[in-house]
């Protein structure tokens, strides 16, 4: 005799187990049978939430839109260290484009990646539109869209028959007067809003949230803070950004909770003002002191002002709360490793990460590099084959051959190097590095034309590195070809002011032109 | 020779010509260390990379039922 | 109080620059202050067009770093923009956290005060004023411990301390044009100096009104001297000088007075007062007798006067600056300058006198020897006397109700022509009557219809004479029109009661409130018992005032503001500092219900509309960026397809915006019709009870507790 369990029950048993589908399932059985049963309804919409849920305090993808047309910063041109948007020159003591690899925006690769503001503000449209659009480094149209790509076909497919709740018939007043059931379809309209692919329609959904916040915020006589924070979340979303910085305030005022801070910061973020985040941040310390998430923002603020002394010191006050904390290790680790510590970046990536059981692509690739800048040489081939094995797309595979030709280089294989840096364009006909490198070792093989080709090749795809422009001009100054060497030294100055070699370049170049 | 002699004298002129020879050299790019991602980046990427999928299953069935008709 | 104007005598110093500047940016009239933003430097910060504010910083530039390779000019490169995305309408700069080294800036608008701080490039604070900033002011008020941004909005005054915590609100009559801070009491505590639009100027210790002063314009700017001396201008061209309540001088131009301020022009010691006018002149004139000592001339309107040490030499320039972006500094005059300048105005001075004396000797010397041959001599009996009467006059089919003062000689001269001269009452401040030839007698009647409940000062001047004469006697005489003139004994006993009562109680005998109807209401026997019914010529309502002997008055009035009026002007007389009372006005109380159940309905819409315009305003975004996108692939049928689209967003958008515009204006009105009730509601209590209850009301108002509100508005307080 087969004892069944209460199918609610089961179905709450398979929640608890995050197997949301089986649930789902389950529960449109029940409400097959009775279809006004608001227990399963409930947790319906709360799996199907579930599996689309993603943590909005970490997601603040910036669109193209929000970029060039946005105008919700105060100061258009901030003092320089009082804004995200301005990198301000290496005052924060870290190492210059000489050492460190940078990102379109001039600001040096960081140790540690989330979905969040690329930094770096194009200047016109047009180069906005035109980088490279490569999975890493595309920008998407607006964050709405960019949001869509990524979710919309997602959600679709909890419910390929259609989808369960169908926002235009709901009677959203009603639902406002229920505790118990406004919160969790509050939850399902936000993070289900690209719903149907229609666009017209995803407005409907934005606006279905907020009048459900607003509604069910009145209903609490604008007592409950969690309403607000939520309230505060749809505007974001819509981007007004003063409208959400007032609910948040005013949940805080209700109730100290560390995720409006990290919310409200945000906003501040937003409207491109750091030092207002930070005060706020402290505020939050004050509050909840050693909060490891608040000493996280602190720090990437720095991060993203160039401010690399100060993010790697709250980055350590970071690791003293918990030990285990990626980012923080991943982003003092490079720091060390560009700091020309790679001994101590080691530890970081080896005693700490590898020990946590991460295990994946990047942490090898660095791993190695780490290793054979320490010379421990004995794991650097070791550590890259592994990185091969687990890297999950091209790109990764390219950039694990790439580092590959520069352990080449650096025992003296120049052939070696040269197969590696060829496997690199192999995986990804778009790395710029590889093509600058190759044309310095076709240099010294004194195959000039070819030299010229890769070079050309890296400076269109990559203008804001200085090495393809800095390596242009000198070619070019070989050879006698001074026009294009003084230009493409330009671009080199451009990409990084402080360089000695370029500057040497541009005064003999203007001696010269004097002379004529 | 196992003497103790007297530590050398190092002879650092302090007049005469020191020349420098700056020859350009090309400039190598930097060593790239991957960043690591976040937990939020790969779940998106995973979500992403799996509707991808589902959508191309989808899309592959739904061209085999219109094949079959024929 | 002298209503001469004083004549403007033109032969006034030219100030010369010591330097001038050509910003690139249009200047806001009045929203034009100096800061230091970074503790050190002075910077000029304005408004100017398209929401946006510019700072102007002449000092780092040889700091600056050059950002680009192309060279800007000088001026750009000091120019930083701060984009405040709304209207501004109201701007000041300096300390608000004592111990900050940086002023914050203070930027208004029809919906919130930003308070920021530039040089951080973070907000001190960011709030939502719902009542609109009209007018700001920076300093300390009262007792409160901490300096405030204190804004006037429509009927409302708000203060706010560095944190955006508000520690200060009250109602005013009217819409705010201009504030200003002083020690007007001299108690060593600076009071709140508010000007309307209804024409007053008022004094508040904290949220307490300690006098009123009532104009006859708007009164645009307040700015203060020194000590308990302020200047103010009208929005008619009038700009003065009072110390306290008492009006020194006055002037009046044809154009605005854009910007007062105070500045020692040609260092005296004692500030003098700078005008800015709308037509590109700068005057400094004499703060005792308002003679003007300076002057130059901008190209365009000024657009305000400030004053810093601009050039960092330790001296402060007076930097006047006009709508175009030109801007100028003076220094004060040196000290060798100065002595000339006292020498010639005192010489000017008397040479005016003795040649005003020349001129009326010669006049009298004129008609002395004209008279002599000519027997049509004004002469009139000796015990000639000018005779005046005010009596309530109903309105009939022919005229309407008015006041009729009577004038008129007891004999049988005539009188040939009146001149009054009153505030308030006529176009132009004066009357004249002058009967045609065949109609002289020695009785003229001249209506007068005063428009508020303010006692007014009419100055008569009649010319007396025979019914031939050619040269008259002229007879001056002030009569004073009491308030409450409008106000007819005779009622209609068949005129419905008013709905509306107010109860309060005073320790005074009934005799004194006698004394204060004979006062104030034009009764032409007078009465003997505080009992009475009036008519109001104005409304046609019904007013009347009864009084127990207990001491409890009761004042059935459907005019809310009238029942206020009575109660001011009573406690005023007898003195009385602190006074309740509880009232009933159920006609009113319904429109305020309505009204605000209308607040609540704009306010949802416009909550709606705001998200609307959000979402369409990203939509644009979107498909702008798409269409570029096109644009630089080459595909043009694609890019065409988006920009019509665009077009079509475009016009949808700005379609929305004209609707919460409009929803907008509504919200405004109704909210002030709401702060003015509040105002009302206060009008009808003295002193402390004023307050508290005008704080009970806001408070009510912010919980959103409408039932409350009532009680409180009938009761005086809150308690249950």
């Amino acid at each position: 005799m087969a004892v069944t369990m209460d199918p609610l029950f089961l179905a709450w048993s398979y929640f608890r187990r995050r197997k949301f589908q089986q649930c789902s399932d389950v529960c449109s059985k029940i409400l097959q049978d009775s279809p006004y049963d608001q227990a399963a309804w409930s947790l319906k919409t709360r799996a199907l939430t579930e599996t689309v849920y993603i943590d909005e305090v970490d997601v603040d993808q910036e669109g193209i839109a929000e970029i060039m047309l946005d105008e919700s910063a105060i100061a258009q041109v901030a003092r320089p260290g009082t804004s995200l948007r301005i990198p301000g020159t290496s005052q924060g003591g870290g190492p210059s484009p000489a050492v460190r690899p940078v990102t379109q925006s001039g600001r040096p690769i960081t140790g540690f990646v989330r979905p969040s503001t690329q930094s770096g503000r194009p200047g016109t449209m047009e180069q906005a539109i035109r980088t490279p659009r490569t999975a890493h480094t595309a920008r998407p149209v607006s964050s709405s869209s960019g949001r869509f790509v990524r979710l919309g076909t997602a959600s679709m497919l909890t419910n390929p028959d259609g989808p369960f709740i169908n926002l235009s018939r709901l009677n959203l007043a009603k639902y406002a007067q229920k505790p118990n059931l406004s919160k969790t379809l509050f939850e399902y309209i936000f993070h289900h809003e690209n719903d149907i692919k229609n666009v017209s329609t995803q407005f409907i959904s934005k606006t279905h949230a907020l009048d459900l916040a607003a509604m069910a915020t009145e209903h609490a006589q604008f007592k409950d803070w969690w309403w607000k924070v939520q309230l505060g979340k749809c505007y974001y979303r819509l981007g007004l950004y003063r409208e959400a910085e007032k609910q948040f305030r005013s949940a805080l005022n209700h109730q100290e909770v560390v995720d409006t801070y990290l919310y409200l910061a945000k906003v501040y973020q937003r409207l491109d003002q750091p030092i207002t985040a930070l005060t706020l941040f402290k505020q939050g310390l004050d509050h909840f002191p050693g909060e490891v998430t608040l000493l996280t923002g602190i720090a990437r603020i720095h991060e993203e002002m160039n401010n690399v002394t100060s993010a790697t010191e709250y980055y350590k006050d970071v690791l003293k709360q918990d030990n285990t904390h990626v980012e923080a290790i991943a982003c003092i680790g490079s720091n060390h490793f560009y700091g020309d510590q790679p001994e101590i970046a080691l530890r970081f990536y080896r005693s700490r990460l590898l020990q946590m059981g991460v295990y994946n692509c990047q942490l090898y690739n660095n791993l190695g590099l780490c290793c054979f800048y320490a010379q421990q040489y004995d794991m650097t081939l070791s550590s890259f084959e592994r990185a091969l094995s687990l890297a999950a797309s091209d790109e990764e595979t390219a950039d694990v051959w790439y580092n590959l030709g520069h352990v080449a280089v650096g025992i003296g294989d120049l052939t070696l190097a040269y197969q590696c840096f060829k496997l690199t364009l192999a995986n990804n006909n778009d790395h710029a590095e590889a093509y600058n490198n190759l044309a310095v070792l076709e240099l010294r093989r004194g195959r000039i034309e070819q030299a010229k080709a890769f070079l050309q090749t890296a400076c269109s795809i990559a203008p804001h590195m200085y090495e393809p422009h800095f390596n242009m001009a000198t070619l070019s100054e070989k050879v006698g070809d001074l026009q294009s060497s003084y230009m493409a030294a330009q671009k080199s100055e451009d990409a990084f002011p402080e360089h000695v070699d370029t500057q040497q370049i541009l005064k003999n170049l203007r001696q010269h032109f004097a002379v004529l | 020779m196992p003497e103790v002699k007297s530590s050398f004298r190092e002879v650092l002129p302090k007049q005469g010509q020191l020349s420098v020879e700056d020859i350009p050299t090309l400039v190598l790019c930097k060593p790239k260390l991957l960043p690591l991602k976040s937990v939020t980046l790969e779940k998106l990427e995973k979500m992403q990379r799996e509707a991808q999928e589902a959508i191309r299953q989808q899309e592959a069935m739904q061209r085999e039922q219109q094949h079959e008709p024929k | 109080m002298s209503h001469a104007f004083t004549v403007q005598f033109v032969r006034a110093a030219m100030l010369v620059p010591i330097f001038t500047l050509k910003l690139n940016h249009k200047i806001n009239p009045r929203m034009v202050t100096v800061g230091k933003f970074d503790g050190v430097h002075p910077c000029l910060a304005a408004a100017t067009q398209a929401g946006k504010v510019f700072i102007h910083n002449p000092h780092t530039r040889a700091q600056r770093q050059a950002a680009h390779r192309l060279s800007q000019s000088a001026h750009d490169s000091d120019i930083s923009l701060l984009n405040i995305n709304q209207a501004v309408s109201c701007l000041v700069a300096g300390s608000l956290e004592p111990g900050q080294v940086g002023d914050a800036l203070l930027v208004g608008s029809q919906t919130n005060l930003l308070a920021y701080d530039v040089h951080n490039n973070a907000d001190v604070f960011y709030k939502e004023v719902a009542d609109g900033a009209n007018a700001i002011v920076l300093g300390k008020l009262g007792d409160i411990p901490s300096p405030l941004a204190i804004i006037g909005g429509n009927c409302a005054l708000q203060g706010f301390d560095h944190e955006g915590n508000d520690q200060f609100w009250t109602v005013t009559g009217d819409n705010v044009r201009s504030l200003m801070l002083c020690d007007f009491t001299g108690d060593g505590k600076n009071e709140l100096l508010v000007g309307s639009e209804d024409f007053d100027i008022r004094v508040f210790k904290e949220d307490e009104l300690v006098c009123e002063m009532a104009e006859n314009e708007t009164v645009t700017s307040l700015c203060h001297m020194h000590g308990s001396r302020f200047g103010y201008a009208l929005a008619n061209g009038t700009v003065g000088v009072y110390d306290r309540t008492a009006r020194y001088w006055r002037i009046k131009s044809k154009n605005h007075a854009m910007s007062i301020h105070a500045f020692d022009l040609n260092a005296d010691g004692v500030v003098e007062l700078i005008t800015g006018w709308s037509n590109g002149k700068i005057d400094a004139r004499s703060d005792r007798t308002g003679e003007v000592i300076f002057k130059d001339n901008f190209s365009s309107s000024i657009a305000g006067v400030v004053e810093g040490d601009y050039r960092m030499d330790g001296q402060v320039q007076l930097i006047c600056t006009s709508v175009d972006g030109e801007v100028r500094g003076y220094l004060p005059a040196s000290k060798e300058m100065k002595g000339n300048l006292m020498d010639t105005s005192v010489e000017q001075d008397l040479i005016r006198e003795l040649s005003q004396r020349r001129q009326n000797l010669l006049l009298e010397l004129k008609t002395s020897r004209l008279t002599e041959g000519d027997a049509q001599m004004g002469v009139i009996p000796a015990n000639t006397q000018l005779q005046t009467a005010l009596c309530v006059k109903a309105a009939t089919e022919a005229q309407k109700a008015h006041i009729e003062l009577n004038i008129s000689t007891p004999n049988e001269t005539i009188i040939r022509a009146v001149l009054i001269f009153a505030e308030g009452i006529f176009e132009g401040e004066s009357h004249v009557v002058h009967p045609s030839v065949q109609n002289l007698s020695g009785c003229v009647r001249v209506p007068i219809i005063p428009p508020k409940d303010i006692p007014v000062d009419l100055h008569i001047k009649a010319f007396v004479g025979g019914r031939n004469s050619t040269q008259f006697h002229v007879f001056e005489i002030t009569r004073q029109l009491p308030r409450f003139s409008m106000y007819d004994l005779h009622v209609d006993p068949a005129a419905p009661q008013p709905t509306g009562i107010v109860c309060f109680g005073i320790n005074d005998r009934p005799q004194r409130v006698v004394m204060w109807l004979n006062q104030n209401f034009l009764l032409p026997e007078g009465i003997d018992a505080p009992d009475v019914k009036f008519t109001c010529l104005r409304g046609g309502g019904l007013l009347s005032i009864s009084m127990q002997p207990s001491g409890e008055i009761t004042l059935k009035t459907d005019d809310i503001d009238l029942a206020g009026d009575l109660i001011q002007s009573l406690a005023s007389f007898l003195a009385i500092e602190d006074l309740q009372a509880e009232a009933d006005f159920p006609a009113y109380f319904e429109e305020l219900r309505v009204t605000l159940t209308e607040v609540d309905e704009f306010h949802s819409v416009h909550q709606k509309l705001t998200a609307a315009m959000a979402d369409h305003s990203n939509h644009i975004r979107t498909m702008l960026v798409q269409a570029e996108d096109a644009r630089l692939m080459g595909d043009m049928r694609t890019m065409k397809k988006r920009y019509m689209e665009l077009y079509d967003l475009n016009r949808d958008l700005i379609n929305e915006y004209k609707i919460r515009c409009n929803n907008h204006n509504a919200l405004i009105a109704c909210l002030k019709s709401v702060n003015q009730a509040i105002q009302r509601a206060g009008q009808l209590r003295v002193g402390k009870p004023k307050s508290q209850v005008i704080a009970a009301c806001r408070n009510a108002i912010k919980n959103n507790n409408v039932n409350a509100l009532f009680k409180i508005m009938r009761a005086g307080t809150a308690s249950s």
